[in-house]
């Protein structure tokens, strides 16, 4: 009988928390859908900062999150396929997962510090290469920790097999099981991408911000980001509606990456 | 009979075993003749079988003592396969010695790149060329008909029997002197079996196999030359139907007869 | 099964209707050789016999080997168990056949030509159809064929029956004096040879019919 009664209270229970959840989540979606609603119109997307509107800083956050790709990316996936092809299980290579996953949670202002250390100061002031490079430095441990994992799905007879056959270890890795872990791979790469799109704290010291469209990078850059800090802490109606803007497109942004990357690997999964 | 393998002495030892998983195997495979080994788990059949063409190299810290001699169909003196130490040596012994797997293992390309893999590595790039030795070793594994429409869709859409039968003729296309075959149809259904059966028989006409399976029945229907082993150890070897009609060692008779243990 | 199996299985069945048909030739020129008791004839008759239990022997173990190397089931096991006991029942019948050949070299000028124009030559031409319908059924595989020809057997060896039991009589009535008693009875046990050769060749058509329908041995 009392095992009953404890099944159907932590029934309640967990069912209550996770509605908790859900009410937040959805919460915040409704209080920015309507905020954000009013200030949402064309302006917004052809006039930059400088004009109250946000084209230039949106464009600029792609550009900084897909610098930081191009450069994290292709380093994080090297030592994924450094860790799992050729460090496997030695104790070198279990070194470095754990101090990769220990990465991860490295404070996002911290390595902004140090990237200013490095990249703003020797170079004279702020610019769009060291909010890159903060961005990249966030995205590898993501990305390494997703190639180690997809990699180690791919099972060991078709490396084997690519072996037998006659093919060196690289040829193995190269032209077997990167194709064979291609989607996950990509994933992993769009979700480290989704990541750092939304980061503020890294950008605030290097790259800060640029009320004018930029394309170059030796300067200071535009930020999404950056730019809903400055405008929700500006006394101003204008501001405070453009930074409610910003959140909303930033929001949805993150959102609709998300979703990209779990329709990718759903149908494909076998 | 002549002799495609000889295992003189050989012994292996896994890295972090204490002691060795194969002892002191002498066994002759002989050439274009079905040698199968068969044995409870663990016997080191499957160990046996990946030292013939050192596969066990991909994975560092093996110890092994003893040769394993190669010889080749012009009848000059044989190699002993540990004596090579560089990479290309290796890969060349891999191409005069194949290996199939439990698991299909078909990579993640055409039909047609599956087959290609092997020649490509060697160098091979003329189209017509290849495309025409994909044909002989798709027609030599019995897969041509059925396949040979869909050249170039993805081979993980074949059924098990089919991408079993694709790895064959990935294997055979190099034009191999030896075939390993590690229990090839234990993830198959009964006529799958049966074909890559009917497959391996055709294939030693060319080709010298060497067959790992834990169906003893398998192992009695296509075989010439059967090994029992057990715990590392080369119980018997002999013809085929001696071995399942008078075995002479009664640890052979206890295990073919469904009496062990 | 695999093709190797339905190789060697293939040269059993030939090897076994080969050495039955040495059998059925013997047996027809030991009728042609009782017509006129023709030595010539009887010697070529014992020939056609020579080395047939070694080359039963062979078939045996081939058989043995076919069970111990593919393992068959249904009606491969059928097949395969049946012809193990056929060649045991070919045997038999060579050897009767032997015996009757041996009999018929010493005693056939002494025996009554009427008896055997009569008697003696319809029993031997009856135990020749039924060994003869028996080969046939060897490489025929309709069932319906095959019980078909059974039946046309069991008439034949019926008709040996009767023919020996006539036979019998007669000889005995005509039984003169006691001197002769030896070599009739020898003479008659020849004769009841013939009968016997006929039941072998039943056990035969039988063991064939039990390939093809299945169930489980049964007597004739």
């Amino acid at each position: 009988m009392s095992r009953l009664i404890i099944n159907k209270i932590i029934l309640i229970l967990s069912t209550i928390a996770a509605l908790i959840g859900i009410t937040f989540l959805l919460w915040i979606l409704a209080t920015l859908t309507i905020k954000g609603y009013y200030s949402i119109n064309w302006h917004i997307f052809t006039a930059d900062l400088v004009n109250n509107g946000l084209r230039n800083v949106i464009i600029g956050q792609f550009i900084l999150a897909g610098m930081a790709t191009a450069i994290g990316v292709p380093l994080g996936m090297l030592a994924g396929i450094y860790l799992r092809e050729y460090g496997a299980n030695s104790k070198f290579a279990m070194i470095i997962r754990n101090f990769s996953d220990v990465m991860m949670s490295a404070p996002s202002i911290v390595i902004g510090i140090f990237v200013y250390g490095i990249f703003v100061v020797p170079f004279g002031g702020f610019n769009g290469w060291a909010g890159s490079i903060a961005l990249s430095i966030m995205m590898i441990p993501i990305v390494v920790s997703t190639t180690d994992s997809m990699l180690s799905l791919v099972p060991q007879e078709l490396r084997e097999a690519g072996i037998a056959l006659g093919a060196s270890k690289a040829q193995v890795i190269l032209s077997i099981v990167l194709s064979a872990a291609k989607i996950g791979l990509i994933t992993g790469g769009l979700l480290a991408f989704a990541r750092v799109i939304g980061e503020t704290a890294p950008l605030l010291f290097t790259s800060a911000n640029n009320n004018f469209l930029s394309l170059s990078l030796n300067g200071q850059y535009p930020s999404l980001t950056v730019s809903i800090y400055q405008l929700a802490t500006f006394p101003s109606q204008t501001s405070q509606n453009l930074a409610w803007a910003g959140s909303v497109i930033l929001t949805l942004l993150v959102l609709f990456i998300n979703l990209t990357t779990r329709f990718i690997f759903k149908p494909r999964k076998q | 009979m002549k002799l495609a393998i000889d295992t003189k002495k050989f012994s292996f030892t896994y890295p972090k075993n204490s002691s060795p998983t194969l002892k002191n195997i002498n066994m002759p495979v002989y050439a274009n003749q079905v040698t199968a080994l068969i044995g409870p788990s663990g016997c080191g059949k499957s160990t046996l079988l990946r030292s013939y063409n050192r596969i066990h190299d991909v994975y560092p810290g093996n110890q092994y003592d003893g040769k394993i001699l190669l010889y080749n169909n012009k009848g000059e003196k044989p190699e002993n396969i540990f004596d090579y130490k560089k990479e290309n040596e290796l890969i060349k012994l891999r191409q005069r010695v194949g290996m199939i797997f439990q698991k299909p293992t078909p990579f993640p390309m055409s039909i047609k790149d599956n087959i290609t893999y092997g020649l490509r590595l060697l160098g091979i790039k003329n189209k017509t060329e290849l495309l025409d030795r994909a044909e002989i070793a798709l027609k030599g594994s019995a897969l041509w008909e059925e396949v040979k429409d869909r050249l170039n869709s993805s081979a993980t859409g074949l059924s098990g029997g089919q991408q079993q039968r694709l790895c064959i003729a990935r294997a055979v296309a190099l034009k191999p002197e030896v075939l390993l075959f590690d229990e090839p149809t234990s993830a198959l259904d009964p006529i799958s079996t049966a074909s890559i059966e009917e497959l391996i028989i055709e294939l030693k006409r060319e080709i010298t196999i060497l067959i790992v399976t834990h169906n003893m029945q398998q192992a009695s229907r296509i075989s010439d030359m059967t090994g029992f082993m057990y715990l590392g150890d080369l119980v018997e070897f002999d013809k085929t139907e001696t071995i399942f009609l008078n075995p002479k060692e009664k640890q052979t008779e206890d295990y073919i007869t469904g009496r062990f243990g | 099964m695999l093709k190797t199996y339905d190789d060697d299985l293939k040269e059993v069945k030939n090897s076994i209707r080969n050495i039955a048909d040495k059998v059925l030739i013997a047996n027809k020129t030991l009728f042609n050789a009782t017509k006129d008791c023709s030595e010539k004839l009887f010697s070529e008759a014992k020939l056609h016999l020579k080395n047939i239990s070694s080359s039963l022997v062979d078939v045996d173990n081939e058989i043995i080997k076919i069970l111990a190397l593919h393992s068959p089931e249904a009606k491969d096991l059928r097949e395969v168990v049946a012809y193990l006991k056929i060649t045991n029942e070919i045997l038999r019948a060579s050897s009767n056949t032997r015996s009757l050949i041996r009999v018929f070299i010493q005693y056939c000028e002494h025996i009554d030509k009427t008896i055997i124009n009569e008697y003696v030559l319809p029993l031997q031409a009856s135990t020749v159809k039924a060994l003869e319908n028996t080969i046939s059924m060897i490489n025929i595989d309709d069932i319906d064929e095959l019980k078909d020809i059974f039946h046309e057997i069991i008439v034949e060896e019926d008709k040996t029956d009767e023919l020996y039991g006539m036979l019998e009589k007669k000889i005995l009535s005509e039984l003169e004096d006691s001197s002769d008693f030896e070599r009739t009875h020898k003479v008659l046990k020849a004769f009841r040879r013939n009968e016997k050769i006929a039941d072998r060749a039943i056990s035969i058509a039988n063991l064939i019919l039990y390939i093809y329908e299945g169930g489980i041995l049964q007597r004739v």
